[in-house]
């Protein structure tokens, strides 16, 4: 651990004595030539945003999966038809989206 | 002793040029790069990780400041050089090299770069006159770190965003719009810290990032109010054509909107250097068809090389500069028929590159020919990947005829980009294309359109093309 940092602290010297200029540079990020007119933290584009939702209701989906695989076995058919029907429905809303163009890309 | 020294003449060695190509100066720039591949130098991308700018071609007004621009981004050691004539790129190139390994001259570049920050803004030293292959501009003390461009930013109310009235906006925006490119660099330090008092009073404690402020928001295709950023892909740009501007309105990374400029205030003389046998032709000088055709494949090679830059293939782009100065340089028929015709198997085999492409900036035949477009974007008449197949058909059709010595019929004027006998040139019509095509493009996919177009932006001198904004 300490050789470790010995070696990192013994790098930063080193670059250090080596630079030329005193401090660091400051700049803003390089667009072309022109000065940037706005920062760029911006939100992302919004068909992230659906991709994210649907993984959120699939994920949860899944949550109920776990405990399901361990009782199928018990319980028989029904709990296949229950699971494929609760799997029904969240695709139904898929399916809506889809259709109600949510879910295109640009 | 000399270790530092040593290490910067190690490191002068082979340093990472940032080619900046001005407009009218094709020549200069091919020149440039294949000597930088023949000396196996690398290129940069931005100044950041620069260690030359080396900028090709004479003075261009509307380029002044954004070399500035891209001098302050560039690390020390760092020099910047021009070449106003192709024969001049090798001994700029080593007085370049001269230059970075002097540790003197760099020390107190860098020394001089540093007070002049910290020191408040200074009158910019003498402009060095540019003199051919001589290195400059690093001595010059430069005024206003980049801070300077923000504090008109700094007007702004907090970012609230949507509750501006209109006229407001429109005030600031062209405000900071006018700032950012034009204003001189030499401000009073008083004038600056009056700004900073100024800009933290409606902040509420939350500073702006770098001085900027925050992107607006707009609508979008769902109604929804996202935020719009204003990015320019500039000038000063890697594998990009010279002296085009496009000013771009983007939301997270997909265009909204695509402005296009050209940057002028060049008075040197019109037309592409790629369509020079035609004009010669013209004007009465006999020319072989042969010649006309080496220049054309040279030409369409280039523009190859600079798609297959942009697409990511390095190696598939690095042979078709080669294959580029190798027609330049005028290697007979036989050899470059072949190397032609194994790049080109090479390139229009590979599956990722048309999956990469497909779909992208679809111009079909009567849109194109409704704007104007003539040439191999007309004939491709689809995609990105229609059009640079298209290229590589017609630079094996082109390879096949470069010994044909018949002299050049006047009138059958088919340049690289289009017909060069029509009302306006060629890239004229591409430009007044740009714009629709890229709405909705991604960013990646926005680069590539316009690389699978390549405008020529010397095509439009004398004529200007202000009127093909979006």
């Amino acid at each position: 651990m300490a050789l470790v940092m010995l070696v990192v602290g013994g790098v930063y010297g080193a670059a250090r004595l080596v630079a030329l200029a005193p401090r660091a540079l400051t700049a803003t990020s390089f667009t072309g030539g022109i000065a940037p007119l706005e920062h760029a933290v911006s939100r992302f584009h919004v068909r992230w945003y659906p991709v994210a939702m649907l993984f959120l209701a699939f994920d949860m989906e899944m949550i109920f999966m776990y405990p399901w695989t361990r009782v199928i076995s018990i319980m028989g058919v029904s709990a296949v038809v229950e699971m494929f029907t609760f799997l029904a429905v969240l695709l139904a809303g898929v399916a809506y989206a889809w259709r109600e163009g949510a879910l295109r890309w640009t | 002793m000399d270790l530092i020294g040593g290490l910067l003449r190690l490191a002068a060695t082979r340093p990472r040029v940032l080619v900046v190509p001005m407009p009218g100066a094709t020549a200069v720039r091919v020149a440039v790069e294949g000597e930088l591949r023949r000396r196996g130098w690398p290129t940069a991308a931005v100044p950041a990780e620069a260690g030359v700018l080396f900028v090709t071609g004479g003075e261009v007004p509307g380029f002044a400041e954004l070399l500035d621009e891209a001098e302050r981004g560039m690390i020390p050691p760092a020099c910047c050089v021009r070449a106003r004539r192709p024969g001049e790129a090798a001994e700029a190139l080593d007085a370049a090299r001269r230059h970075l390994a002097n540790l003197d001259v760099q020390r107190s570049a860098a020394r001089a770069r540093a007070d002049a920050r910290r020191g408040g803004p200074q009158d910019r030293g003498a402009q060095p006159a540019g003199g051919s292959g001589a290195p400059g501009g690093q001595d010059r003390p430069h005024g206003e770190p980049h801070q300077g461009h923000g504090e008109r930013g700094a007007h702004d109310p907090e970012q609230g965003g949507d509750q501006h009235q209109p006229a407001e906006d429109a005030g600031h925006h062209g405000h900071a719009q006018h700032g950012g490119t034009a204003h001189g660099h030499a401000r009073p330090p008083a004038q600056r810290g009056g700004h900073d008092g100024h800009g933290m009073h409606g902040m509420g404690g939350m500073g702006m990032p770098a001085g900027l402020p925050m992107a607006r928001r707009g609508e979008d295709r769902d109604g929804l109010r996202l935020d719009r950023l204003r990015l320019p892909l500039g000038p000063i740009l890697a594998d990009w054509p010279a002296g085009l501007l496009l000013r771009l309105t983007v939301q997270g990374d997909v265009v909204q909107r695509a402005d296009v400029e050209t940057v002028t205030g060049w008075d040197g003389e019109g037309g592409s250097w790629w369509t020079v046998p035609w004009w010669r032709a013209r004007s009465g000088e006999p020319v072989t068809v042969g010649e006309a055709v080496r220049r054309r494949a040279a030409a369409q090679m280039d523009s190859l090389g600079r798609f297959l830059a942009v697409a990511g293939w390095a190696d598939a782009a690095t042979t078709a500069r080669c294959l580029r100065d190798d027609l330049l340089a005028g290697t007979p028929q036989e050899v470059v028929r072949r190397r032609v015709g194994r790049f080109a198997h090479r390139v229009g085999r590979s599956w990722t590159l048309r999956w990469l492409t497909r779909g992208l900036g679809r111009l079909d035949a009567d849109t194109a020919a409704g704007a104007g477009v003539t040439g191999p974007a007309l004939r491709a008449g689809g995609d990105v990947t229609d059009r640079y197949r298209q290229w590589l058909a017609e630079v094996i059709e082109d390879v096949a005829g470069l010994d044909d010595g018949s002299p050049l019929d006047p009138t059958s004027a088919e340049g690289p980009r289009g017909r060069l006998d029509g009302r306006r040139p060629p890239s004229a019509a591409l430009v007044e294309v740009l714009p629709g095509l890229l709405a909705g493009a991604e960013l990646a996919g926005a680069r590539l359109i316009v690389a699978s177009l390549d405008p020529d932006v010397d095509e439009l001198i004398p004529q200007p093309v202000g009127s093909a904004g979006g």
